[in-house]
């Protein structure tokens, strides 16, 4: 599977980047706007595949935030995009983190209407000329709803994104074993519920 | 209609194509002014710190290898010294080739 976001290939001005950062930490912060010219398309892509368009503007902000607040913390050993890519991947996890706890019913519950809409969108899909891009997104974000902010953040990644399950733990800060086993369930919860709207 | 397995692998597919198809929003104006706020806003109250300080990475990676390797080598030299003039050296080559004289002498010399 290809991955549609790639990583750590291309090199990019990383000794520029690193200037940069060595600039800010100096107490220049209005070179901060230098990398937010260079990554904000980079990050608004990253938090659009993880969490709804509406949360696309408060995630970025936050990931913008926690980069800057952790610039001390960059060696400059390996491409800042890549290094951001990681702050920008753990934000969208933390956002989903925070977005359950503040539900009062999870996410995934079931519900009668849903189940209903998902059973609609499944035979507007099986008859091949039935297919609306929006709905089956919904469908999308209302499966994934089911999973827990860590299996979620995951199935994005290796499943979604094609990420490898190296890569996905690098980004992630995980070890390769444990993004194998979430993955995996993860993967055969989204076919469970999936499989509870042809019913 | 294939089986369910079938049906579920086409709509998985189905769901791939569709998130792979998601398309970035512009971050607009106003939020680029805003974050650039916060971020001068933070640079006077909390400003980034430089991660791990130099002294604390000498400190590990420099100074604890080279007290751990030296220590190792001085409690060599040590045990290797105090063989050597306590005749131990020459009962455990005894005891090695099957002495059992020599055995029972290193044992009750220990006790």
């Amino acid at each position: 599977m290809e991955s549609s976001l790639t990583i750590a290939q291309d090199p990019g001005p990383q000794d520029d980047d690193q200037a940069i950062v060595l600039d800010i930490l100096g107490g220049n912060v209005d070179a901060f706007e230098l990398l937010l010219d260079r990554y904000q398309d980079l990050v608004a892509r990253i938090a659009r595949k993880h969490v709804p368009r509406e949360h696309v503007q408060e995630v970025a902000h936050e990931i913008f935030i926690r980069t800057y607040q952790s610039l001390g913390n960059y060696k400059g050993n390996r491409p800042f995009k890549h290094w951001l890519s990681k702050i920008a991947v753990r934000g969208c996890y933390d956002f989903w983190r925070d977005y359950y706890k503040r539900q009062e019913t999870p996410v995934g519950s079931i519900d009668d209407e849903y189940w209903c809409r998902a059973g609609h969108i499944w035979s507007s899909l099986s008859q091949e000329n039935g297919k609306e891009l929006l709905e089956v997104r919904d469908l999308l974000h209302w499966a994934l709803g089911h999973l827990s902010p860590a299996s979620r953040t995951v199935l994005t990644l290796t499943y979604l994104e094609g990420y490898s399950t190296t890569e996905a733990a690098g980004l992630l800060g995980w070890s390769v074993p444990r993004v194998k086993i979430q993955s995996y369930r993860a993967r055969r919860k989204l076919r469970k519920v999936l499989a509870k709207t042809l019913a | 209609m294939g089986s369910a397995k079938d049906k579920i692998k086409k709509l998985e597919e189905d769901l791939v194509k569709a998130h792979r198809r998601l398309e970035a929003p512009d971050l607009p104006f106003g939020w680029r002014q805003r974050l650039l706020q916060e971020i001068h806003l933070l640079a006077e109250t909390d400003p980034p710190g430089l991660g791990i300080v130099p002294e604390t990475l000498v400190f590990r990676n420099m100074v604890l290898p080279f007290a751990a390797a030296t220590s190792l080598v001085a409690l060599t030299i040590f045990i290797f010294e105090r063989t050597l003039t306590s005749g131990l050296d020459r009962q455990l080559v005894q005891l090695a080739l099957g002495d059992f004289v020599g055995l029972l002498h290193l044992l009750t010399s220990v006790i």
